[in-house]
């Protein structure tokens, strides 16, 4: 079945909150069910590596029956030696417990070598042709193996390597692998301004009807002490100016959208809710 | 290795050894010129954005060998990235763990570390029928006398830290050697205990691969074992230091 059939099976999710693994224990951290009574969440982002498991809050959402999706934090996807047995025994169990609606996370480098201490950092993609389609080998490989979709975002970085348009890329990744996107906006944002491009420079040809769920977070801009300005993807509160234009023109563009989630989860509930509130204004357009 | 996968260790090993960096940039390093022509196109500054990452990695890889990090010191661990081991491990998807274990040539007690880093890493297939091999859980290595109480006290000397600014001392060992087996228990903790000189002559050439039951009772047999060379090869069996192929 193509794509474009498979997303209408996708159920609906609305609005959603990620979590990684134990971020409730950050003093003043948000606890998704509390947050749950107070915004119309409809799913728990759970990102985790596979050999960690579930935490104390993502244990408790799922013991709930509560939706959830499964953000991947482990898994270069252009290496097929990447989905060895051990690590997909470990997804399996993940995925058993967690029956997400779909598998999600950055398509980068998300280490060097094999799975081991020290060996964690996520880059961005090599953007190029050859890279997207060793990309999409995994992603088929990985949907057919655990029956469920798995939806590419796009990293975020300091730099990019390669020829191609950050969203060129994922529109030939989308195609190669014949799959829905996950667009992170702060990423998105935090690519134009490193390449020097306008915010939404490139999204007039990209497949909107690709992108599944959209990503909000905030990050700091910071500068090295010679002068290189950056962005530290940090989900903090401060999320980019240019991230509220670029979801006000993809969110109500894209009709295949099951899901928008805000990374926030390692800040308190009072100081989220206006941008849930703001998220959801656009959302519900 | 495509060359996405071939850009991406360069930009790993760029990332950490800025003087890497600075050889590829200059074209100093031999590479390929459209490698390099995407390289340069990055701005120069874009490299260097998390002045912590080195010391991040570092620690991570001491919160396994904190004894050999201690007895190198901060600047010279620091160093690793820069040797052609780390190097190495990048283009070969090697442990980094394993790779600055190896590199750091601290003698015998970072040997014995080492040991408890290759053993937490363990995965031997089953030997073929007929042969025996060493249980993924057990480890021998035969040190100078004195490596474990040696090792041991600098543990308890480090405590949490696990690196200082001047290397550690490591005390004298002797001259004579100590067998001992490292074995990791099932909740992943690491033993290290002493055994006979024999069982460890029996047990350290299967850490090349398996041999076959006739080897090794032979060897058994001539080591003083006689007709008991049986009950001890099942002895090891049931207790999983030996897997049999059959």
């Amino acid at each position: 079945m193509a794509f474009a059939e498979r997303v209408r099976e996708l159920p609906h999710l609305g609005l959603g909150v990620s979590t990684e693994y134990g971020a409730g224990s950050t003093p003043g951290a948000l606890d998704p069910m509390e947050l749950r009574s107070r915004v119309a969440l409809g799913f728990l982002e759970v990102g985790v590596e596979a050999a960690k498991g579930l935490d104390e809050d993502a244990s408790a959402w799922v013991a709930a029956g509560l939706a959830t999706t499964y953000h991947f934090l482990d898994l270069n996807l252009d290496e097929p030696e990447d989905l060895d047995e051990r690590w997909l025994g470990e997804l399996d169990r993940l995925v058993a417990t967690m029956k997400p609606a779909w598998l999600c996370g950055d398509a980068g480098l998300w280490h060097f070598g094999e799975r081991d201490r020290g060996h964690m950092l996520l880059l961005p993609p090599v953007l190029t042709d050859d890279s997207a389609k060793a990309m999409a080998d995994g992603i088929r490989a990985l949907r057919e193996h655990t029956g469920r979709e798995v939806i590419p975002e796009n990293p975020p970085g300091a730099f990019y390597l390669g020829d191609l348009h950050l969203l060129d890329f994922y529109a030939r990744l989308a195609d190669y692998a014949d799959t829905g996107v996950l667009l992170d906006l702060a990423h998105l944002a935090i690519y134009q301004r490193t390449r020097g491009h306008s915010p939404a420079d490139g999204l007039d040809g990209f497949p909107l009807d690709r992108v599944v769920e959209i990503h909000v977070a905030g990050g700091r801009a910071l500068r090295t002490q010679d002068g290189f300005e950056f962005v530290d993807d940090d989900h903090s509160l401060g999320v980019l100016d240019e991230v509220w234009p670029l979801l006000d023109r993809v969110a109500p563009s894209a009709p295949n959208l099951k899901a928008v989630v805000l990374e926030c989860e390692r800040n308190p509930l009072a100081a989220v809710l206006p941008l849930f509130d703001r998220i959801a204004a656009v959302v519900a357009r | 290795v495509n060359r996405s996968q071939r850009l991406q260790r360069l930009a790993v090993r760029m990332l950490y050894d800025e003087r890497f960096r600075a050889r590829v940039l200059d074209g100093e390093e031999a590479l390929d010129d459209s490698d390099r022509a995407l390289l340069t196109t990055v701005d120069p500054r874009a490299w260097s954005t998390d002045p912590y990452r080195s010391g991040r990695t570092l620690a991570a890889i001491l919160s396994e060998l904190p004894v050999t990090g201690a007895l190198l010191g901060a600047s010279r661990a620091l160093e690793f990235f820069h040797s052609t081991a780390f190097h190495t491990a990048i283009e070969g998807r090697g442990s980094l763990v394993l790779s600055f274990g190896r590199w750091a040539g601290v003698g015998p007690i970072g040997e014995l570390e080492l040991a408890t880093a290759q053993l937490r890493r363990a995965r031997r297939s089953p030997p073929p029928p007929g042969s025996l091999a060493l249980g993924e859980r057990f480890h021998p290595i035969a040190v100078p006398e004195g490596t474990l109480a040696a090792y041991d006290s600098l543990r308890r000397t480090l405590g949490p830290e696990t690196i200082s600014s001047e290397p550690l001392r490591a005390p004298p060992l002797g001259d004579d050697l100590e067998h001992l087996l490292v074995e990791r228990a099932a909740d992943g903790s690491i033993a290290i205990g002493t055994i006979g000189e024999s069982l460890s002559a029996v047990l350290a050439p299967l850490l090349a691969g398996p041999r076959t039951e006739r080897e090794m009772r032979d060897q058994l047999q001539s080591l003083g074992a006689g007709d008991e060379a049986e009950e001890i090869l099942r002895g090891l069996l049931a207790d999983g230091v030996l897997l049999s192929g059959s």
